[in-house]
């Protein structure tokens, strides 16, 4: 079943002098089973949108419906969203808190109210996904590298098993393999748990690698969607909506600028140098 | 976006009282104080009420504002107001109901405790918190304390301090705002359950709140390192206060409605005016 | 000549009991003045703490350190003392990577104005550092607001204006664009290479391949030790090489590395979208001119 916001607007700090209005009538549907990127620049709603998802804000007006079902509807069913839709903010290091890895891993299972057997299972489930070997799980979090407090922060919302993974920029501040082996081992978890994810991020090769669909948000509202293909491939659009386009779409678009006739609406180094090579060939 | 409220005490401006010696302005507030508490006498009252209703004008800050700024002390106001009603046992008796007992004197103490909370809280307020920026007002501190420094006291260090914490409490304000809900997606439940239980709730939030406060700390110290920080000695500032003739003639009129005041109680309790 | 000069330079962390963790190994670098140098490597590999070492942040307290190292001409000993550190200090400007632990002050020109204040300068004089380092950094109009209402891209620009109003000579900056969106890095890496421009030296340290690809000459980091030195053409050329330290190459380099094996005349492979398309262009015109 896919979870969706419905006419969703939000205001922050209504009647205040600082009044903003972040998300405006915004429609969007996340389908199941799928990886779905959600992009947009800095102030356009989406993380605001991010927190919809699991009941941490209440919009303004408008529903979120998770199975058909308005997760506002109850004090009980906003409770219970957060572990329906797992929700990774961006550096979510900071909010390990435990005196182990392993008991912070367990934090959210526990609030769940799990038996002990199952919060174990799911731990050890969790760490292995995010690839933290069991003397790691022994440590105190603070004893860990960077990169591996990501891991473990990820894993703590793996555990619950969401059916919804949402992660704010899961990659940011690592170093190119580190990107790499995060957002893989993302993808895997949602093959293997036949689960769905949501990845705000604004690097758009990251998000053309591993997206099934990708959303465009801009002003709070929905701009663009529909597969990788289709967004990244018409990058004034994008670049309206305030994004930065690939390397690769700059380069084109430059050479398209000197009047040479390549199309700028390419988003892949492959298919860029397909398109060269005919073209050197031609002249 | 909490921090925009809890900030929002002071509305820039470039009046007269924006522009003053935040020294000068911590100066006139302490001798406005001094002035309220000695106000007895409804004429003095009405002295002080004027000077305020000038600050509202000067400043250019709305009334509304001003009135807004009693919510917090609405409750002591009242509070206070129903005591002296009740407990005063002199003067004319003007009601009674079952033990309670009202007469004129204590209408009247009511009366004038409400004006001195109101006045004291609605000028300290247009002088420096409504008018005076936070760092302006750290400065002023400093300033003022500066003759300790002959004492050994390190007054520079006490106003950096000061300064940090004003600069790092909206950033501060935010971490914890994202920590809160950080842990409530991880099913925290900060609202429902007894005392104690709420209580442990916060754990996930000081932990590391604090460890990130650490590291900030550490960052920040760093970073002023690097940029030469090495105390008070031999520093230079940018800003440096300077008394103008018009601080002059704001302490001047500050000193001359203090005097009014006291001639006021002066002339009601020793020669008899009726006011 | 040479502004810094590090020779056989190694250093390991003291870890709480005597323990020691070796961080860097048998550094060997230079930077002359006004170059623009980038050190890349992946989370770990000790490029941030040899920022550390340059602008002697790390003491014997941290750490043991061996080999020599020179800055603006003064040989680092060990007797060296703190006046003289403060000195060289303000040669060496640095700017870290959290824009938020950066900022002291409440407004932006008074946080501009600590750098010089630390330093004693007069203050007419700081007034006209501080207009002109906000001026450089293009923040003049944001000289009365508060910090924390700025963007990261806007607080990074203010912690560097802080640093030009001290007049180094070297400016570092440590992961200065890892915790910034795309836009706030555009700003950044915009202003650095202005900096640089201007006659500043520049030590970039990064793990984003499309900034290193601005510099006149990269060093790789990997555990410790120099990988790899050379300038972006040298280094991107090897992609397979990089990929082994957990980097990676620019898109373009990329693209070039494949249209060259396609047999398209290519000798040196551009790192950057500008060299990129002057590059085809000029292709593509010679090859429609014969």
């Amino acid at each position: 079943m896919p979870l969706s916001l419905e006419n969703v607007s939000y205001i922050y700090g209504e009647r205040t002098p600082f009044e903003h209005r972040a998300l405006n009538d915004l429609n969007l549907t996340f389908k199941d089973g799928m990886i779905t990127g959600l992009m947009g620049h800095t102030g356009s709603g989406k993380s605001t949108a991010a927190q919809m998802l699991n009941g941490l804000l209440c919009p303004t007006k408008g529903r979120v419906l998770l199975d058909g079902c308005d997760i506002n509807e109850s004090k009980k069913s906003r409770y219970e969203a957060k572990f329906k839709v797992g929700l990774v903010f961006q550096y979510p290091e900071y909010q390990l808190f435990k005196e182990s890895v392993w008991e912070d891993i367990a934090y959210g299972p526990r609030n769940m109210k799990l038996s002990e057997d199952e919060v174990k299972k799911r731990v050890n489930e969790a760490a292995e996904f995010v690839g933290l070997t069991r003397q790691m799980l022994g440590k105190s979090p603070f004893e860990l590298s960077g990169g591996q407090k990501r891991r473990a922060a990820i894993a703590g919302i793996i555990a619950m098993k969401p059916r919804f993974l949402v992660l704010d920029e899961p990659a940011a501040g690592l170093d190119p393999a580190g990107r790499d082996d995060i957002l893989s081992q993302i993808c895997q978890y949602k093959n293997s748990e036949n689960s769905s994810v949501i990845i705000i991020s604004h690097s758009m090769e990251d998000m053309a690698k591993y997206c099934d669909e990708i959303a465009v948000m801009d002003d709070g509202a929905l701009c663009m969607y529909g597969t990788p293909d289709d967004v990244f491939s018409q990058s004034k659009r994008l670049k309206n909506a305030g994004l930065n386009v690939p390397q690769i779409t700059e380069l084109m678009e430059k050479l398209y600028n000197c009047g040479i006739d390549v199309s700028a609406n390419v988003y892949t180094v492959e298919d860029a140098a397909e398109q060269l090579i005919k073209l050197y060939g031609k002249v | 976006m909490i921090n925009d409220i809890t900030l929002g005490q002071y509305f820039p401006g470039d009046s007269v009282i924006h522009r003053a010696d935040p020294r000068m302005k911590l100066i006139i507030a302490f001798i406005m104080i001094g002035a309220v508490f000695a106000a007895s006498s409804l004429i003095s009252f009405a002295f002080l009420a004027l000077v305020v209703v000038l600050l509202i004008f000067i400043s250019k800050i709305s009334p509304l504002v001003v009135l807004k700024g009693m919510k917090p002390v609405l409750f002591i106001l009242f509070f206070t107001a129903f005591i002296q009603v009740f407990l005063t046992r002199t003067g004319t008796l003007i009601a009674e109901w079952w033990i309670f007992k009202i007469y004129s004197d204590g209408l009247m103490m009511a009366f004038k405790m409400m004006c001195r909370i109101a006045l004291l809280v609605a000028s300290t307020s247009l002088l420096l918190s409504y008018t005076t920026s936070p760092i302006a007002l750290t400065d002023g501190i400093e300033g003022l304390l500066s003759p300790l420094k002959k004492l050994g006291l390190n007054t520079h260090d006490f106003a950096m301090m000061m300064s940090i914490a004003m600069r790092f409490i909206p950033t501060i304000i935010e971490e914890t705002d994202k920590i809160m809900s950080a842990q409530k997606a991880r099913g925290t439940d900060f609202s429902s359950g007894g005392l104690i239980k709420r209580a442990k709730a916060m754990i996930p939030i000081f932990v590391p709140l604090l460890a990130s406060e650490i590291r900030r700390a550490d960052e920040l110290s760093c970073a002023m390192i690097c940029r030469c920080y090495r105390g008070g000695e031999g520093r230079t500032k940018l800003k440096e206060l300077k008394i103008t003739s018009n601080d002059v003639i704001l302490l001047l009129v500050c000193i001359g409605i203090l005097a009014l005041v006291i001639t006021a109680n002066i002339l009601t309790t020793h020669f008899g005016l009726p006011i | 000549m040479d502004i810094i000069k590090i020779k056989d330079l190694s250093f390991s962390y003291k870890d709480g009991e005597d323990k020691l963790i070796p961080v860097l190994k048998n550094i060997d670098m230079s930077v002359k003045e006004g170059e623009f140098v980038a050190v890349l490597g992946h989370n770990g590999s000790g490029k941030s703490t040899l920022a550390k070492l340059i602008n002697m942040i790390l003491t014997e307290e941290s750490g043991e350190f061996t080999g020599e190292l020179s800055v603006c001409g003064k040989i680092i000993t060990d007797d060296i003392t703190e006046d003289e550190i403060y000195e060289l200090r303000r040669h060496i400007g640095m700017v870290h990577q959290n824009p938020d632990n950066q900022i002291v002050a409440t407004t932006v020109e008074e946080d501009v104005a600590f750098g010089p204040e630390n330093l004693g300068i007069p203050r007419e004089e700081i007034r006209k550092r501080v207009d002109e380092a906000l001026e450089d950094v293009g923040m003049t109009e944001y000289m009365h607001h508060a910090p924390h209402r700025l963007s990261g891209g806007q607080k990074q620009r203010v912690a560097i204006a802080g640093i030009i109003a001290m007049q180094p000579e070297v400016i570092i900056f440590d992961e200065s664009t890892a915790m910034l969106d795309p836009h706030g890095r555009r700003e950044v890496m915009k202003t650095i290479k202005e900096l640089n421009k201007l006659g500043k030296t520049i030590l970039l340290i990064t793990h984003y391949m499309d900034e290193a690809a601005e510099a006149d000459r990269i060093i790789v980091l990997n555990d410790g030790e120099i990988y790899k030195e050379g300038t972006p053409q040298e280094i991107f050329s090897d992609a397979e090489a990089l990929r082994r330290v957990r980097l990676d190459v620019p898109q373009v380099t990329e693209l070039f590395t494949l249209l060259k094996e396609a047999g398209l005349p290519i000798q040196n492979i551009p790192t950057t979208t500008d060299g990129g398309a002057e590059l085809l262009k000029n292709l593509f015109v010679q090859k429609g001119g014969r």
